[in-house]
């Protein structure tokens, strides 16, 4: 097994072959040339951006026969052995595993031994956030003066979780994030020199996906050297590190588009058939709609992960596609993949994220409604003619009354972004022109302001489910303990200020049991229909219905 | 604690090499590839759902490791690895929650001893996501760079949670859940069941081969999920104090089977003892005993309750699913295509979709430590508040 994986491999051995990292090797260069090299360097920054192997080059170039330099030459004893680990100037320290306090006082004990061949003790303490208190606190008086000949180096992802009283006493030096077109040289640098023929855009295509980290890019590119005979492409790539093929997200947004919940079901249903991951399959669509975003707002810019034939296709998708359902879909899909983390039905959570994006009647935020309308706008001006069932739709064209002026007294959530649907009507209003659906369909909002105004009290309103519109007055219908604490004047009064503030209708408000619901509905359709009493056989279903009572004898009243 | 393989628990135990695991061709071409070439990576993460072959094919790799003809299935290496009693393959799980930095220190010391046999020293590390914050930190550093010899292979089934330092450490390789017309061609052959039994049993299962097998095969899963799909389906038709008494029932359903597995743990505490005679069971080895058998029986608790709850989304599903696609073909419940379709005029597509949000969050809920009773309980309850709501209103 004398096999090393690339990104040992090509382990920069110089100050120079580290890239993206300029600010920090430069100012390291001019440190030792000018003979000012400190005692205590903290290096943080993300994985794979080249901390632990800027503090080996350090080690190296403070080490080198040649004395310090800032080219070390790497053909000394020193360097080599600095090179595979062998040092015994240079040591290299584990914090995370000997993160224990004894541990760290063993390392202080060989401190005041000086170096053997070298000029200086390099201590490289990597994954140094996780050290205990206690072994922070051991290490502070030393590492604000050590002896001559030791040189601390501190390495982290972590800076945060280092003690602020080590961050003072160390010069601390920030790795970024290497950007793609770097990590995409360096690959070529490596590719070149292991004799692979790889496809250019194959290469940013990992520089892309390895978001800063080099090692994890190297990784990816040795596997694909282990993976393909030949001329290593961009489709290789895709297939590798489990990307979703573009064919399939142009489809499914156009899916979306139309807004054609059947085939959403089908394609998620061939998806799951064929054993995508449904979650990286969520990750790259958001990728995908961002880019339709970019291109929507920003004409010339680069869509990232695209290749170039595809552009065209994609701004073909990006006119077409309406502006405002794309930020619903994002907001939407990005919601479900924040929650999928946690799910254990990824393709459930899809299926109802479609269906919310699709159909959107049941979703009740801003968004939502906002994004109904314009669909509902974009079929009117191609010639639909506007939905007969839809009783909302039909009241608001049949009957718009003036606007009111006392409008100034609603509240500003009101005011500003709900616009009343209806208008306002002031008065009571017969059964017919207020729909309980409409109610219902509100409902959250509604709540929403009662959250506002009485968080206390919202729980018991939310327990409440508008019923029925009866005489005029919206009737909500709760459990019993409920129903008691809600039914004073000022709650139903609260409730009714919300009701208006959403949809300008001012409606009376009052409450009844949940069980009795079933039954007064029943009793007041029958007595509205016929006036006399129900029929014998009427009420025994009646009971039946409502107890679930059996019939277990008939006995006539005589008898009794 | 190091701990060695431990054989049974898992229902493709026969199926040893490559060709033994169902439904990965791209992750195994991937592994074979590169293990062929010579350029194996010394870390490896395997990350997929759980249930499709991830740990199977990590125990396949340590003996393709092994072998000397590279994974022959009946030399000793092979077998031992098979069994589970390979001195230089060993399997690291969490101990209790966890997978903590005791064991870590462990697995170091470990490494640095020299092979007994083996070509490759192999350390499989199940539900890597398990690990505490010291442990996954103190690994980092031998995963990175392992002596010569040294082979880590990671399992996850959740990437989220693991320490971005350690992937970036790890070549990935992605299992996928396995295809569902792969799962049925298995299921056909190798238990002889007809086409429509397979594709039941595998749209029952969440692409989890064990869950497909034991539902094509046991007959009181087929019991359970008639139990379930009949309540279900009748759910408007019943009050609230007959659905907490179902809930009830749900629960004793679960926990029924669980009174097998735990004989079966008595046993073989009771073997154990035998074997020390006098001196009793040394403590840790007796905790280690019995951790596992927790675990063991909190897993399959979990798929208990994992079962029902699918049973009926896939009820909602089917329904959604023929009111919008009128495709009977790509229903689930095929047994039951004329309930289906008595449901699908008396329910909204919201409706549906609120019932099935409704369980999937009582799935959500398994995950933490919460009374299953009145999960289920709650979760009945609002599904019969969205279909009878619905109902009442559409007879208006």
């Amino acid at each position: 097994m004398a096999y090393l994986s690339l990104y040992r491999k090509w382990r920069p051995q110089t100050f120079d072959d580290i890239v993206g990292q300029s600010h920090i090797t430069q100012t390291l260069k001019n440190a030792i040339k000018r003979g000012r090299i400190s005692h205590a360097y903290l290096f943080c920054g993300p994985r794979g951006t080249g901390k632990t192997t800027t503090a080996r080059v350090l080690a190296k170039a403070i080490n080198c026969a040649e004395g310090p330099t800032p080219t070390p030459c790497n053909q000394c004893d020193s360097c080599r052995s600095i090179s595979d680990g062998s040092s015994i100037d240079v040591l290299e320290l584990d914090a995370a595993s000997n993160r224990r306090v004894e541990e760290i006082r063993e390392l202080l004990e060989r401190i005041p031994y000086s170096s053997t061949e070298g000029h200086k003790k390099v201590y490289i303490v990597d994954e140094v956030h996780m050290l205990t208190a206690e072994s922070f606190n051991t290490l502070l008086k030393t590492l604000e003066e050590p002896p001559e000949h030791v040189i601390f180096v501190l390495a982290t992802t972590e800076p945060y979780k280092v003690l602020p009283t080590i961050l003072s006493r160390c010069q601390r030096f920030d790795f970024r994030h290497i950007s793609a077109p770097d990590i995409e040289a360096r690959l070529r640098e490596v590719a070149d020199a292991e004799g692979i023929t790889i496809e250019t855009s194959a290469l940013s295509l990992i520089a892309y996906h390895a978001q800063g980290a080099l090692r994890d890019a190297l990784g990816a590119l040795e596997q694909l050297i282990s993976y393909s005979d030949e001329e290593i492409t961009s489709a290789n790539v895709i297939s590798l590190l489990g990307l979703t093929n573009s064919e399939l997200l142009f489809d499914f947004a156009d899916i979306l588009g139309r807004g054609d919940l059947a085939a959403g079901l089908l394609f998620i249903d061939e998806l799951t058939e064929k054993g995508f991951d449904i979650r990286q399959f969520i990750q790259d669509l958001l990728d995908h709609l961002r880019n339709l975003f970019l291109i929507q707002n920003v004409p010339n810019a680069k869509p990232t992960r695209m290749l170039d034939e595809l552009r065209e296709r994609l701004s073909g998708q990006a006119t077409a596609m309406n502006p405002r359902s794309l930020m619903f879909f994002i907001n939407t899909l990005s919601d479900i993949y924040n929650q999928s983390r946690w799910a254990t039905d990824i393709r459930l959570l899809f299926e109802i994220a479609l269906f919310k994006m699709v159909k959107a009647d049941t979703d009740v935020s801003i968004e939502g409604i906002l994004h109904r309308i314009e669909r509902l706008e974009s079929a009117i001006l191609a010639g639909a003619a506007p939905l007969a069932s839809d009783t909302v739709l039909q009241q608001s064209q049949s009957k718009i009354p003036p606007e009111n002026e006392d409008k100034k007294d609603l509240r500003s959530v009101g005011s500003k972004e709900q616009t009343p649907v209806m208008g306002t009507a002031v008065g009571t209003l017969d059964d017919r022109a207020v729909d309980i659906e409409m109610v219902r369909r509100i409902w959250t909002q509604v709540l929403n302001i009662v959250k506002g105004e009485k968080p206390s009290r919202y729980s018991f309103f939310a327990a409440g489910k508008p019923s029925r519109i009866d005489n005029g007055r919206l009737v909500l219908s709760f459990k019993k303990s409920d129903k008691d604490f809600v039914e004073s004047s000022e709650n139903l009064r609260l409730l009714q200020n919300a009701v208006k503030v959403v949809s300008g209708l001012d409606i009376p408000v009052t409450c009844e049991f949940a069980n009795d619901a079933v039954k007064t509905v029943a009793v007041v359709e029958h007595a509205a229909a016929e006036e006399t009493p129900l029929p014998p056989d009427d009420y025994i279903r009646l009971v039946q219905d409502t107890f679930g009572a059996k019939i277990v004898e008939e006995i006539s009243i005589d008898e009794i | 604690m190091i701990q060695l393989l431990s054989v049974g628990g898992n229902a493709l135990e026969d199926n040893f090499l490559w060709s033994g695991i169902i439904g990965q061709k791209d992750a195994i071409d991937k592994i074979r590839a590169s293990l062929q070439s010579g350029e194996g990576s010394h870390a490896w993460l395997f990350v997929g759902p759980r249930g499709v072959g991830k740990r199977t094919t990590a125990k396949v790799m340590a003996a393709v490791l092994n072998c000397e003809e590279g994974g022959c299935g009946r030399c000793a290496s092979c077998s031992k690895i098979s069994r589970g009693i390979h001195p230089d393959v060993s399997l690291i799980e969490p101990e209790g929650n966890f997978i903590t930095i005791e064991q870590v220190r462990q697995l170091q010391q470990f490494i640095s001893l020299k092979n007994y046999e083996g070509r490759a020293k192999v350390f499989i590390i199940d539900e890597t996501d398990r690990f505490t914050q010291e442990a996954a930190n103190a690994l980092l550093k031998s995963l990175e760079e392992p002596p010569p010899g040294v082979v880590f292979i990671l399992i996850t089934a959740n990437l989220e949670a693991i320490l971005p330092t350690i992937v970036s450490r790890c070549r990935q390789v992605q299992f996928r859940s396995i295809a569902a017309q792969e799962m049925i061609v298995f299921l056909i052959n190798k238990y002889g069941l007809s086409y429509d039994k397979a594709s039941l049993a595998t749209k029952l299962s969440s692409g989890v081969l064990g869950t497909a097998i034991s539902f094509a095969t046991s007959a009181a899963k087929k019991e359970r999920r008639k139990k379930v799909l009949g309540i279900i389906r009748d759910i408007d038709r019943f009050d609230l104090a007959r659905l907490s008494f179902i809930a009830e029932e749900f629960l004793s359903e679960v926990k029924r089977p669980l009174d097998e597995l735990k004989v079966k743990h008595k046993k073989e505490v009771s073997e154990l003892k035998e074997q020390f005679g006098l001196k009793g069971i040394p403590s840790h080895i007796k905790k280690r005993l019995e951790q596992r058998h927790k675990r063991e029986i909190s897993r399959e608790e979990h798929q208990g309750f994992e079962e029902i709850l699918n049973i009926l989304i896939s009820w909602f599903r089917d329904i959604i699913l023929l009111k919008e696609t009128d495709r009977q073909d790509l229903l689930t419940n095929q047994d039951r295509i004329l309930e289906i379709k008595e449901r699908v005029d008396l329910l909204t597509g919201a409706d549906v979709y609120e019932c099935l949000q409704i369980i999937e969050e009582a799935k959500q809920l398994l995950r933490f430590n919460v009374n299953m009773q009145l999960t289920f309980e709650t979760m009945l309850f609002k599904i019969h508040e969205v279909v009878t709501v619905q109902n009442s209103s559409h007879f208006r």
